[in-house]
């Protein structure tokens, strides 16, 4: 499984819409490569990243916790 | 990959050379139970995986263990001194790649004067024909060997192609947490979904305690907030203990529920055994009964012989000889005592004539002797001589009183009188006679109430019988016992009421934990409140999107896995579809449900989606069946025909005919290739002809194998070799 | 009633060869009359309780039949219980007015006859009467020789035979 497909499935979401981050258009034409704009979807590409990557967790974690941090 | 062909040499019960060969399609090995069926897959595995599947076991043993019980018995007692060895030879073919790839195991022992000195290890050997027209190299590498074996045959789906009958349903058994997730991940990795949702909850907490540590700076109040804080924690950890208490809870709430399930599909038919002992009971009284009554008739029977008089049959004209010359007695004696009244009329009237003459005694009896004697008559002093009429007259005033005399005297008629001891016969058999009419009907009466009786008997024996014979039925089918029906009914009761305490538990949990929740809630509420100033908004932000991270990571995963549930169950549908589409029964749908735990089990319902009652073993061991076959077919890109080999041996001995054909039929079409070993068409020879010609089926080589020593004189195992004979 | 009472205080005798015949369809008492059960006879077979019933039977079957037949003079005899200690009473006394029935003695002259002559004639009855119940026995005996199984495989079967001409 390609990290496009992971993040599609992440995609299908119904948090996305109900807390409005996003519409269901552009929800359908976001690509992995695309930078989103929202900060929920990039820390979850990190993650699924790091994680097909095969970095560690604490490893992902930081990364994450630093790009929240600013 | 397809397998071409298998050799062995003195491997188990195949002594000497012998050789298997495949093709694509659905390849079959017929024997009987005991013929050597178990062996060749054995001969497959071992060669993989140097281990052979102990039966008595259910278990796989290394080769160390086994030794040189692997090599025949027949080679060991002709063996010379020296070297002896059982050998497996496996010929792999690519067919898109043109490569082929032998494997072969060898274990080696050595006869020193007639005895096996043992060895502990097989050798492996691989040999590469990159084209097949190449000559073939040796692999000496050892990762290579180890790569080629895992690319022959994936590790992940080895369990889901090469399997013997007695796995099938430890294999399926989603009940069991890592039977289920292996199952899932051969179609997609859900395991990388665990992990990003593990990397979520770790991201949020910190992001969470960050946030906390702010409030706790920022608040007003420090000592309250120490309080607070140390609350919530306090509830974090109770909340914890909640959760482990859920999830046991939930596990044992899971395994009642699969019990039940179990159950539920035996109960109708053990209900129905149950319900047929009764009746048995209940008949075994009733004949009882009937024979306790049937005595007493034949006891009785006879009795009334003579006490209701039929002994008498037959017997009235005795009775009608008897009265009429009674009534001849009488009428003669009616006789004889008229003539003697007439007689008595007679002298009656004599004496009555007297008397009009003269009052008795008159004269006096002297004077009239005087006259008698006289010869004279002394009132007109005339002559009456001796018998002369005037005499005779004078003499009957004397006579007179003797007459009256002897008339009163009536003496009987006869000596003696029985006119009573007749008269008593005549009216006893008068009596009697009026009983001998109704003999005929008593005697009838009694005897249909006799054959009744015995008729209700038999009829109660053959319902008996009948009785049996479904009872045995049931149990042969259902393989219980009367024992075990009766267990199965209580066993039922007891894991229903397990079910319901243990949702009730989880009930109560659940409220709990809710209402801790709130707590914390509350309390993170306070600590908010105790903030003097304010949080800096990307730590607000960052807790924010950490927690939906979180949430949407198990949402994510939860969604997946279910996608990937209901993938399995589609394709195991129809499968299942496919292989009960000969047979006319209610056969239903397979259906994944969800137990509380988490995990699923597979279940058969009906369109209503409610469990099929009383589903048979067949049906049972097909939906894993085809729940297994799901797994690969499923996976694979073309979705169609599976690119590994199926081995298989005996999955078809619960099967039934009917079913039989269908599942050969479904596995030609989602195999490339599959080598089935099968008992059932060793005898039916009507379902080995369907399997030769049927055009649905993609038939490959069938082979029939025999031992040369039938079983039951397995004794001596020195002289067992297997014959194999091609059918095609 | 003198004339009944002397002829039931009679006891009656039959050909010993019949005895097999007797006791292989009569329960055998073990004193007084009657002690053994009704299912007793049942169990073990047998059709009659007492030797005085099968007696009773044969006599009716020969008187039936018309079929006497005298016993041997040189036959050994065996006696048994007297007639007054029959049961049921009633079935004796049809049994006495049957063998009456076809004897030839004349009611009318036994009134006129002295005691000594009535001892005579009621000694006759009784002969009568066991040449009846010998022709009886005779006819069961002739029965089992020709069709033993009659009996054997048959509840019925003295039932049957009164039925028989």
């Amino acid at each position: 499984m390609t990290k496009e497909n992971i993040f599609k499935t992440y995609l299908e979401d119904s948090l996305f819409t109900e807390k409005k981050y996003l519409t269901q258009g552009q929800i359908d034409k976001l690509k992995f490569i695309d930078p989103s704009g929202v900060k929920l979807i990039e820390v979850i590409k990190m993650a699924i990243s790091g994680n097909v990557d095969r970095e560690s967790e604490g490893v992902i974690s930081r990364k994450i916790n630093q790009y929240l941090n600013k | 990959m397809i397998i071409e062909k298998i050799e062995l040499e003195n491997f188990m019960c195949y002594e000497g050379k012998n050789c298997f060969e495949f093709s694509e399609g659905i390849n079959v090995v017929i024997g009987d139970n005991g013929y050597g069926k178990s062996k060749l897959y054995d001969a497959f595995y071992w060669v993989m995986y140097d281990q052979i599947f102990v039966s008595e076991k259910k278990e796989f043993q290394n080769t160390k263990a086994v030794k040189s019980k692997i090599i025949s018995d027949k080679a060991k007692a002709n063996a010379k001194d020296g070297k002896l060895c059982a050998s497996v030879s496996i010929t792999f073919h690519n067919m898109e790649r043109d490569n082929v790839y032998i494997l072969e195991r060898k274990f080696t022992v050595i006869i020193k004067d007639g005895k096996v000195i043992e060895a502990n290890d097989s050798e492996f050997t691989v040999m590469q024909r990159e084209l097949s027209y190449l000559n073939a190299k040796m692999v000496n590498d050892e990762d290579e060997k180890r790569r080629i074996v895992a690319y022959i045959l994936p590790p992940q789906i080895k369990d889901y192609l090469w399997f013997q009958g007695e796995q099938v349903e430890s294999i399926i058994d989603f009940n069991k947490q890592d039977t289920l997730t292996k199952a899932i991940n051969v179609l997609s990795s859900i395991t990388r979904y665990d992990e990003l949702k593990e990397i979520a909850v770790i991201a949020a907490k910190s992001g969470n305690n960050e946030y906390d540590r702010e409030l706790k700076r920022l608040s007003k109040d420090a000592g309250k907030s120490e309080q607070l804080e140390k609350e919530k924690n306090r509830l974090k950890e109770v909340i914890q203990d909640l959760l482990i208490d859920e999830k046991n809870v939930k596990d044992n709430l899971s395994r009642a529920e699969e019990r039940c399930e179990t159950l539920l599909s035996k109960i109708s038919d053990a209900t129905k055994v149950s319900e047929l002992q009764q009746r048995k009971k209940s008949i075994i009284q009733q004949l009882k009964e009937l024979n306790d009554s049937l005595n007493e008739e034949q006891i009785s029977f006879h009795r009334k012989m003579f006490r209701n008089k039929w002994v008498l049959k037959g017997t009235e004209f005795l009775h009608t000889e008897f009265s009429d010359r009674f009534l001849a007695y009488e009428n003669k004696k009616l006789e004889k005592a008229a003539e003697r009244k007439v007689k008595l009329a007679a002298e009656d009237i004599i004496a009555k004539k007297l008397q009009t003459r003269l009052p008795l005694d008159v004269p006096e009896p002297i004077y009239v002797q005087r006259m008698l004697d006289a010869e004279k008559c002394l009132v007109c002093d005339r002559e009456a001589k001796k018998d002369s009429d005037p005499w005779k007259k004078i003499k009957e005033l004397i006579d007179r009183p003797d007459l009256k005399l002897k008339s009163m005297e009536s003496e009987p008629i006869t000596k003696q009188n029985f006119n009573d001891d007749f008269k008593r016969l005549y009216q006893n058999g008068l009596a009697l006679t009026h009983r001998i009419e109704e003999i005929d009907s008593d005697v009838k009466e009694t005897l249909k109430k006799i054959s009744n009786i015995n008729t209700k008997i038999r009829d109660a024996n053959k319902e008996m019988k009948r009785v049996e014979e479904d009872t045995q039925k049931l149990l042969s089918d259902t393989s219980h016992t009367v024992e075990s029906a009766e267990n199965i009914i209580a066993e039922y009761s007891i894991q229903n009421k397990y079910a319901k305490d243990f949702l009730d538990k989880l009930n109560k949990i659940t409220q709990q934990l809710d209402y801790n929740r709130n707590n914390s809630r509350n309390i993170n509420d306070q600590l908010k409140d105790l903030v003097t100033g304010e949080i800096p908004k990307w730590l607000i932000e960052k807790r924010d999107v950490l927690n939906d991270f979180e949430t949407i990571a198990g949402t994510t995963r939860e969604r997946v896995f279910n996608n990937l549930i209901a993938q399995l169950e589609k394709e195991a549908n129809s499968h299942y579809e496919a292989m009960t589409s000969g047979n006319k029964s209610a056969r239903g749908q397979i259906k994944l449900r969800r137990l509380p735990n988490g995990n699923y089990m597979p279940e058969i319902i009906d369109n209503n989606g409610v469990p099929l009652l009383g589903s048979n073993t067949s049906n049972l061991i097909l939906v894993k069946l085809a729940t297994i076959m799901a797994i690969i077919s499923a996976k694979s890109n073309d979705g169609v025909v599976c690119f590994y080999s199926l081995i298989t041996d005996a999955p078809t001995s619960v099967l039934g005919e009917d079913y039989t054909i269908g599942f050969c039929k479904t596995i030609s079409k989602v195999y490339k290739q599959s080598i089935i070993m099968s008992k059932e068409f060793y005898k039916n020879q009507s379902l080995r002809n369907q399997l030769l010609t049927n055009p649905e089926i993609k038939i490959g080589k069938v082979y029939m194998i025999t031992p040369s020593i039938p079983e039951t004189e397995r004794s001596n195992r020195n002289n067992l070799s297997t014959k194999i004979d091609a059918l095609n | 009633m003198e004339l009944l009472k002397k002829i039931k205080d009679r006891a009656p005798e039959y050909d010993a060869t019949h005895e097999d015949l007797i006791t292989k369809f009569t329960l055998v008492q073990g004193g007084r009359a009657g002690t053994a059960g009704e299912g007793t006879a049942w169990e073990q077979g047998k059709y009659f309780s007492t030797k005085y019933e099968i007696y009773m039977y044969a006599a009716l079957l020969g008187l039936k039949n018309d079929y006497r037949v005298p016993i041997g003079t040189n036959a050994k005899r065996e006696k048994f219980i007297e007639i007054k200690s029959w049961q049921p009473a009633d079935l004796a006394d049809y049994i006495i007015m049957s063998v009456f029935a076809k004897s030839v003695i004349d009611f009318n002259e036994l009134e006129n006859k002295e005691d000594k002559e009535v001892e005579k004639e009621i000694l006759n009855l009784r002969k009568l009467l066991e040449e009846f119940a010998n022709g009886g026995f005779d006819k069961i005996r002739a029965k089992l020789e020709i069709e033993p199984t009659f009996f054997e495989n048959n509840d019925n079967c003295f039932i049957d035979l009164l039925e028989k001409k």
